[in-house]
């Protein structure tokens, strides 16, 4: 022991992968809701669903929680909101980690870079000091944009809300100031394998029942949007997420990813 | 005792082609060696090319799949711009009057460009990128061949190059002939980064090699002058007795411990005309498509231990190259693995 932390040799935290264990006491998405596969493929093995600790339908797909989850389901409260349409997305198979895929789909930064074919306004670069409100499961952040109109010309005004829980659902509420139009993303990873992860993807929309979006348009364009990603993550050296802040660069516009890799690190090492 | 390529961190010391020259542009292009990918570049139209991992340090994206502005490698992912030598010159998300972090730089990598390939080296050089002597004189004319991709290891293909004993054999089709499968005596003389050795032997001329070397005899005597310049690059000047010199510069990129870059040059001192430029390149072509399944057969490990295999008087520069791996193998410190075959039969 070492009085003070003084000259301790302070450890690496390893990388979070697929497969690590501990990520079984969590809750994962791994079919759609009303579906109770025998088994399933989680965390580097297979885990029979009849012996997990818990097992409930919500937001549209069945979740399994093969240990005593540490920490909550993901909660969108425009699913209980009769104006908005839920559209769930087929799911995908991504061969990169789930950590990763979280990080991507919090990340601002990258939107002008990797989405300017499809939504994002490339000349809005900026990110600034964003506040994010942390707990130990997760954390909210928003932040104020412009892309590409909803159902106009040009670029508009966009709140940017992400919602976080861990270890991988990342709730995104995209509200279209100009086109008074809403879309709420969750993206639910179901880590398989090191390498391999389920994306489930369920939208909520509230431009559907006034006709001006259709179901269709909504999973076509997050498959565009989501083939732009995974172009990207596909061809990272490593499928897992470092959870070191001192293994990559970070910088002010990286808050949230850096908060990710905080409550993860918190939960798991 | 065995190594695979990953196994001799000296390797990484010493340059190897990745790339022609004349295919390198301003898109970055994605190479691997020694298992790692790097992105090579020209900042701009016909200047020097640059290197580094191919990996942003800022979320880790392949810089090969970025793109250039104002001479600079933009990464795709978070549009950070890198200059050459590496540093970050401009993070778009960051108000412009913050410092960028010292640590937002790239690896770069020692880039070269000779005889019209790029060469890279990823670790530290103890050596430049290799001589080709004839490729600066009047009298000689030098072509590219090959640059593809095998599934060997690049020991085994280098060592290939120096076993004389196997164009009888393998060559048969071609160049070689079992029923002279003798060599003479020679010696093996070693040097700073390699070794080199001289023999004369018979060798077949096929109809294609009469019209290649300008002969009309069916066995010439061939005088083999091998220079294995580098661990991994050989030169071998092949002399008729007509004065006609092939003159073969070639080697073994380590893509990983599996694959190899298969790189090759040919000079020639015949003036040939492009019509037996072709029927010279085509003879090569068919030498190495003899060598190719050989050695994509025989596994990546590489035996150093001397009584791991058979070796005869005929096998003196390939029990050298062992030698010469082995003390390359011996300067990193890491454990070498008991060989293979040993466990086999323990």
């Amino acid at each position: 022991m070492v009085a003070d932390g003084v000259n301790a040799t302070v450890e690496p935290v390893a990388p979070l992968a697929n497969d690590e264990r501990s990520l079984l006491s969590f809750w994962h998405p791994v079919a759609f809701a009303g579906e109770r596969p025998d088994t399933v493929a989680l965390c580097g093995g297979r885990v029979e669903v009849a012996a997990c600790d818990a097992v409930v339908d919500h937001l549209g797909l069945c979740w399994v929680a093969p240990l005593a989850p540490r920490a909550p389901l993901p909660v969108v409260p425009d699913d209980a909101d009769t104006s908005f349409v839920r559209v769930p997305s087929p799911p995908r198979v991504w061969r990169t980690g789930a950590g990763l895929m979280a990080d991507n789909f919090i990340d601002l930064g990258h939107l002008p870079f990797v989405h300017a074919t499809s939504f994002a306004d490339p000349l809005d670069t900026d990110v600034p000091a964003l506040a994010v409100d942390q707990t130990e499961t997760g954390f909210t952040v928003e932040h104020h944009h412009t892309t590409r109109r909803l159902h106009g010309q040009g670029v508009g005004r966009r709140v940017f809300g992400v919602t976080f829980t861990a270890p991988f659902a990342v709730v995104l509420r995209l509200e279209y100031l100009d086109d008074d139009a809403v879309i709420t993303s969750a993206f639910c990873h179901q880590p398989v394998d090191r390498a391999t992860t389920v994306l489930w993807a369920v939208n909520w929309r509230n431009d559907i029942v006034d006709g001006r979006a259709t179901t269709a348009e909504t999973t076509r364009f997050q498959e565009q949007v989501g083939a732009e990603d995974r172009a990207m993550l596909e061809r990272l050296r490593d499928p897992t997420l470092p959870l070191d802040l001192g293994a990559e660069v970070h910088t002010r516009a990286d808050r949230p990813t850096v908060a990710l890799r905080r409550v993860l690190a918190g939960l798991l090492r | 005792m065995s190594v695979l390529v990953s196994e001799v961190p000296a390797l990484r010391d010493y340059f190897y082609p990745v790339a022609y020259g004349a295919d390198l542009t301003v898109e970055p292009r994605r190479v691997e060696l020694f298992g790692q990918g790097y992105a090579i570049w020209r900042p701009s139209p016909g200047w020097p090319a640059e290197a580094a991992a191919d990996e942003c340090p800022h979320r880790g994206a392949r810089l090969s799949q970025g793109w250039l502005a104002d001479g600079c490698v933009v990464c795709p992912y978070h549009g950070w711009r890198f200059e050459a030598g590496g540093a970050c010159t401009l993070i778009p998300q960051n108000d412009p009057s913050l410092p960028i972090p010292p640590r937002a730089r790239l690896l770069t990598a020692h880039c070269e460009e000779r005889y019209g390939l790029v060469w890279l080296c990823i670790g530290t050089p103890r050596a430049g990128v290799p001589d080709f002597p004839h490729a600066g004189d009047a009298d000689y004319v030098l072509r590219h061949e090959f640059l593809e991709e095998w599934a060997a290891s690049a020991p085994r293909v280098v060592d290939n190059s120096l076993d004389i004993s196997h164009v009888a054999w393998v060559h048969r089709g071609t160049v070689g002939d079992p029923e002279f499968p003798m060599l003479p005596p020679f010696e093996v003389e070693r040097h700073r980064h390699g070794l080199r050795f001289h023999l004369t032997y018979v060798s077949k001329v096929s109809a294609a090699q009469k019209a290649n070397l300008g002969m009309d005899v069916d066995y010439a005597e061939r005088s083999t002058f091998v220079d294995l310049v580098q661990p991994l690059c050989f030169t071998a000047i092949l002399r008729y007795a007509n004065g006609v010199e092939h003159v073969l510069y070639k080697g073994a990129s380590p893509i990983d411990d599996h694959r190899s870059l298969f790189w090759q040059l040919v000079a020639r001192n015949d003036a040939p005309d492009e019509a037996r430029w072709a029927t010279i390149v085509g003879m090569d072509r068919a030498v190495t498509g003899e060598d190719r399944p050989i050695l994509e057969g025989i596994p990546a490990d590489f035996p150093l231990q001397t009584t791991t295999e058979v070796h005869t008087r005929s096998d003196r520069m390939t029990v050298e190259y062992r030698r010469l791996l082995g003390e390359l193998a011996s300067e990193s410190g890491l454990p070498i693995r008991p060989d293979r075959l040993w466990s086999r039969t323990a």
